[in-house]
Parts: structure tokens; sequence; C-alpha cells
């Protein structure tokens, strides 16, 4: 038996059923959450932020036109709302969200990475949470939610080409992380 | 020539992320693939970096970890708080008339498509004078006469449900974030001249607690204009 497709499940959505959102629930917001929580780094805000998303797809379903994916268009609202989240907040903490230089403290200031020098996929892992939010947003973009270059592009609202070479400075800025941190990738 | 050459594979080496994912187009994939053959030491080294990367990157997303399961039903409350649309069963005498115009789309049309769909019922009722003199005039289903917004209308008190009639200039986000506030629940409505039962609770209440949350309510005037419990001062 094939399973119903996301535009189906839309279609029924925008007709008013809430069985059918509940299924959608169920199939997308494990995944949705997550993104949120990595945008946002915290767990509280993001599961709100969720609900937002998803009540946003019910209002909204009647007007979904199948140009890009429903995920794809269903991330690109949670995208935009956690942007907006993270406006909110303070200067002082957007700027730490979002510096481009300056997120890598020194080995002395971050402890737990020297800590965890002889494990490399810690490190990786602590050196990702070290990168802007829109390097680890498109790390999560492609890596995670499997999103093409295109819908990438979609979800963000950027050209392609700075999809492109948003992922490659994100990659970059990883292995310098890790090279700060006495991992060598040997790469760019 | 050489400077064309570098840069296009800069550009095909831009691609391997998604090549190694499988989500490149046939020619962008064609084309790494030609890189890959000419590069094989290059090529292997970087698929492998990638993995690397993508690994992690899922390790970091599943330690994202989970929602809670009350997630759920807040945003069905939420839901159950929206408008009717097209296409949903209306049990409303009047729903028909509601559901079209709230099915229009987006939550900005509300204050007005509320507006409109309490003015035309009161017209249908006949009740404009009554209203302008008196708030607590409603009118049930399958009834054709005025009455007011009475206690033993806002059923039993152990149910902790009570009547609410909307402020029409209210939005569906306003509506939906005091409803979360006091944890309080649509379960039917909208009757005619847009009252709805709402629950507040699901167990017992005493007359006190049901009075801090009707103040609650009375002070939020630009949200909701009438309500009554009955037994509640």
């Amino acid at each position: 038996m094939n399973a119903t497709s996301d535009e189906d499940l839309i279609k029924r959505i925008a007709a008013g059923d809430s069985l059918a959102m509940k299924s959608f629930y169920a199939r997308h917001h494990v995944r949705l959450y997550r993104f949120l929580v990595r945008m946002t780094r915290r767990e509280a805000t993001a599961e709100e932020l969720m609900n937002e998303v998803l009540l946003e797809v019910w209002r909204k379903a009647g007007g979904y036109e199948g140009r890009s994916s429903v995920t794809t268009w269903m991330l690109s609202i949670a995208h935009h709302k956690a942007i907006s989240q993270l406006r909110k907040r303070s200067e002082e903490a957007l700027d730490e969200e979002e510096g481009t230089g300056t997120e890598m403290p020194d080995d002395e200031d971050d402890p737990e990475v020297t800590l965890q020098k002889q494990n490399k996929s810690k490190v990786m892992r602590a050196c990702m949470e070290k990168l802007s939010v829109e390097h680890r947003t498109i790390l999560d973009l492609v890596y995670y939610h499997d999103k093409s270059v295109t819908e990438a592009s979609d979800v963000l609202g950027i050209p392609e080409n700075t999809v492109k070479t948003r992922m490659f400075y994100a990659r970059k800025r990883l292995a310098e992380l890790m090279r700060e941190a006495g991992l060598d990738r040997g790469w760019p | 020539m050489i400077e064309r050459k570098k840069n296009h594979e800069e550009d095909v080496e831009a691609l391997l992320p998604w090549y190694e994912k499988g989500t490149l187009p046939d020619d962008d994939a064609h084309a790494v693939e030609d890189y890959l053959k000419t590069h094989p030491e290059d090529g292997s080294r970087f698929i492998e970096l990638i993995r690397e990367e993508v690994t992690e990157t899922i390790e970091a997303n599943e330690q994202a970890g989970m929602p809670s399961t009350a997630a759920l039903n807040r945003l069905m409350e939420s839901i159950a708080a929206e408008p009717k649309r097209a296409g949903a069963v209306v049990r409303e005498r009047a729903g028909g008339f509601f559901t079209r115009l709230f099915g229009q789309g987006s939550a900005s049309w509300l204050p007005v498509a509320t507006a409109a769909a309490c003015l035309v019922i009161l017209v249908q009722a006949g009740t404009i004078g009554v209203l302008l003199t008196n708030p607590d005039v409603i009118e049930g289903p399958g009834e054709s006469r005025s009455r007011s917004l009475k206690p033993e209308l806002a059923g039993n008190n152990n149910e902790g449900t009570v009547l609410i009639r909307f402020n029409p200039n209210a939005t569906a986000k306003d509506i939906t974030a005091l409803l979360n506030t006091l944890e309080a629940t649509i379960i039917e409505g909208p009757k005619l001249g847009g009252v709805y039962r709402v629950r507040i609770s699901n167990k017992p209440l005493k007359t006190e607690q049901i009075d801090a949350i009707l103040k609650q309510m009375r002070e939020r005037s630009d949200i909701i204009t009438d309500v009554v419990s009955k037994g509640a001062s």
C-alpha cells in the first residue's frame, strides 16, 4: 500500500481535515523541531516555533502551490520564524550567533575541546556548534535534511550560487576550527 | 585557459556535498563524475571528508532530541480555535456562511470576516438594537428570539466551561495566544451570535478559581467582549 504523499496530506489539511494534520505532524515534527533547535539553540523556543510553523501550515495549506516540496516549504517558514526570533534577542546575543570570525575561542577558553582532541567525532561536533547560525544551518539542510541546491535556496531565500558559496565557506570554517582545536583535516 | 580550468574544478568541487548526498541534477552529477575520474586521489579524499561531515551532522541533529509529547495537544487546541474553513464539516446553522467567509485564507482576513459575519447574523436575528443596549444578548442554535448570555447556558460549573463572545477586532493569533495562556480550549461554536463554549479546566474548579479566570478574561476586552459561567460572579 502506498503511503499518502505530503501533497495529499496538504490538500486534506486545506480542506480542514484535522486527522491529516495529525498525520503530517507525526511525519515531520521531529525533523522540524531539530531544525529549529539547531538554529535557536533553545529547546523551549524551538518547540514553540515548531507549533507556530505547523499552525502556519494549517492556515496556508490552501495556498500551497507545489512549486517546491512540502518539506522545503515548511522549512522555509521555519527558517523565517527562527531568524525573526533570533533578531528579537539582544544585539549582544545576535552578534554571538551570527559572528563569522570570532566564534571559536582559544583552547584555553574552551577546555572541553582540548579534552576531546583525541576524539575526532566529538571535536568535529564541538566545532560545528561554534559555527555561525548561517553556516550551521546550511550544513544541516544539505547533510541532514537532504536538500538540493535549489531546495536550500528556497528554504533560505538566497540565490543558488550563494547556497554553494555558503556551503563552501561553512566547510572551510569547520576545517579551520578543527585545525585550531588540533585536528588538521588537510583541507582546504 | 589554466585559470578557467581551475575555476571549473573549484565549481565542481563545491558540488561534492550534494553529489555525495545524491541530490544533484543529472548534468551536474555527470560533471562531478568526470572530475572524479580525472582527479581520483583528490576526489576520494574530498568525498571522505564530506562523509565525515555528514555522519557528524546527522549525529548532532539526532542529539537535538524530540519535542515534548504535549506539543501535539497544544497544536490541535490552537487549530481547534481557528476559524472553520470551506470543506470542513459544518454543524452550525450559519456555518456555511462562516466557512465561506473564513475559508478565504489568511488570518489577516479574520477581523473583517468576523465582524461581517456577526453583523449579518445580528441583522438576521433583528437584535442589533437590543445588543447596543445589552451586550449579553445571544441566540442559540435553532432559536429565533434573543436571549441574554445567561449563566445557566454556560453549562455545569463542574465541567469547567464558560460561554464567550470574542471581540470582532481580535485576530486569530490574539485569540489563540490568550486561550493558550489560560489553558482554555474551544469545545463548541460558533453558535449564532458568535458565541463559543470554552473549556477552562478538565477538573472541577472552586468558585474563586473560576472567578479568577473570568476576571482575566474580562480584563482582555480587546479579545473577549462577553464571558459568563454558571454560578460565577
